[in-house]
């Protein structure tokens, strides 16, 4: 299913996880953003899984935060069946797309609930951004559009902006420094010489949905030896800060 | 289910065209669009027969069906392109900021599958959604986070195509 499934179609092309973002493991940066995944899935970079044979301290306490924190989507199995009954039962629609549809009626009737109820950050922006992007498709479709709605969308843009800076340090970076070779590049360390690095490999640099590129993204996020970096790297992050990350759990 | 989703539910449906009370030939009203929402959320909610709801909500079996399958379309249609739609660029800073102070940065969701089962799956389609247990079935695979809010999601067909045995062309034949 993984492999046919958008998010990974959308990999494939080099499309999905950002590349504008970066954050540091481990004193070594990396661009390419992972999700935290459960045993059952392939040993990509894009992947990050609990270690198979946890065989030093760092890694043991890895796979127990790893779990930890991805319980979340254990728990939306949970709550979305319960919600949405008809999940829970034996399908016994005929058509092959009543199944899908169904499904993600449940996906946004569930997602309008959490909105909902829950009152904080995230169902907040995220209806603002909707209005947003009505607003702008309005602005968009209007021939003249009136000094009064730009105004609007420009005090909208600087409330999100005064939003989007909270106070405390920022863990990853949006569009700085020079970018690497290649689609998401290597992890390289913190003080690494990029220039150099790019200019030697300058052929690499293929345009946005030509076949080299999209191949080079394949490559880099099915990369299993990154994978294994990866981890190996999270388990060092998490080991060097063990009191302050654990004390949730304890 | 919140009370606001339900409302906005009805802010949705109750002008639609099959939606809303009419009159028939005979100067009666037929049913209320909450009635007919009400029986649709019922078998979506529950898991209920089409004929369950009929005491409830004064509604034959038929009706029902057709609320259902309506109700569906109508929201994936008014609400797919918005409500699961790519994160921006600002959301996705803040689930990766939260992801950050637990201890992974750079992660940006939490992927999981399950499967559900088809019960009238087609006879020919059986062979393509046969899944480990003799039984047919899709799986649902989500992207969700901290909030389990789903940013995306995708359902497919069950088998070993999670795993590097699926076939796809080699490398060396495209490069």
């Amino acid at each position: 299913m993984l492999a046919s499934s958008p998010l990974i179609l959308d990999v494939n092309a080099g499309l999905c996880p950002p590349q504008n973002i970066k954050y540091t493991l481990n004193g070594r940066t990396r661009r390419l953003l992972f999700y935290a995944a459960d045993q059952g899935h392939p040993r990509y970079a894009l992947f990050a899984m609990p270690h198979p044979k946890p065989y030093t301290p760092k890694l043991l306490v890895y796979n127990g935060l790893q779990e930890a924190v991805r319980k979340d989507a254990e728990r939306l199995y949970a709550v979305m069946p319960s919600r949405f009954n008809i999940v829970l039962r034996p399908a016994c629609f005929t058509t092959v797309s009543r199944m899908p549809d169904t499904g993600t009626y449940v996906d946004i009737v569930h997602n309008m609930a959490i909105e909902c109820t829950r009152g904080g950050f995230m169902a907040q922006r995220r209806m603002q951004g909707d209005a947003d992007l009505r607003d702008g498709v309005e602005e968009m479709d209007g021939d003249e559009p009136s000094n009064v709605a730009s105004g609007e969308w420009a005090r909208n843009e600087a409330t999100r902006g005064q939003r989007a800076s909270p106070n405390r340090e920022a863990a990853v970076y949006l569009n700085d420094g020079p970018r690497h070779p290649g689609v998401w590049g290597p992890a390289v360390a913190e003080n690494a010489d990029l220039g150099r690095g790019r200019a030697a490999s300058f052929e690499q640099d293929a345009p946005v949905r030509y076949l080299r590129y999209t191949d080079g993204a394949d490559c880099e996020a099915k990369d299993t030896s990154a994978h294994w970096a990866l981890l190996q790297d999270l388990s060092e992050h998490i080991f060097a800060d063990l009191g302050r990350l654990l004390l949730p759990y304890c | 289910m919140p009370r606001v989703v339900f409302m906005r539910l009805y802010a949705a449906v109750h002008d639609e065209p099959w939606w809303r009370r009419s009159v028939n030939a005979t100067g009666r009203l037929q049913s209320h669009s909450i009635q007919k929402l009400a029986a649709g959320l019922r078998v979506l909610g529950y898991g209920e027969f089409y004929d369950r709801a009929g005491e409830y909500c004064r509604l034959s079996r038929l009706t029902i069906a057709e609320a259902t399958r309506r109700l569906t379309r109508l929201v994936v249609d008014k609400w797919k392109q918005t409500s699961l739609r790519r994160a921006t660029d600002e959301e996705l800073k803040h689930i990766l900021s939260r992801n950050a102070t637990r201890g992974m940065p750079g992660c940006i969701g939490f992927i999981a599958c399950t499967h559900w089962q088809w019960l009238k799956c087609p006879k020919d389609l059986d062979g393509q959604y046969h899944d480990r247990k003799d039984e047919s079935s899709v799986v649902i695979g989500s992207v969700c986070d901290e909030d389990i809010y789903i940013w995306h999601f995708s359902m497919g067909r069950p088998g070993a195509t999670t795993t590097r045995t699926c076939w796809r062309p080699p490398r060396s034949f495209w490069t």
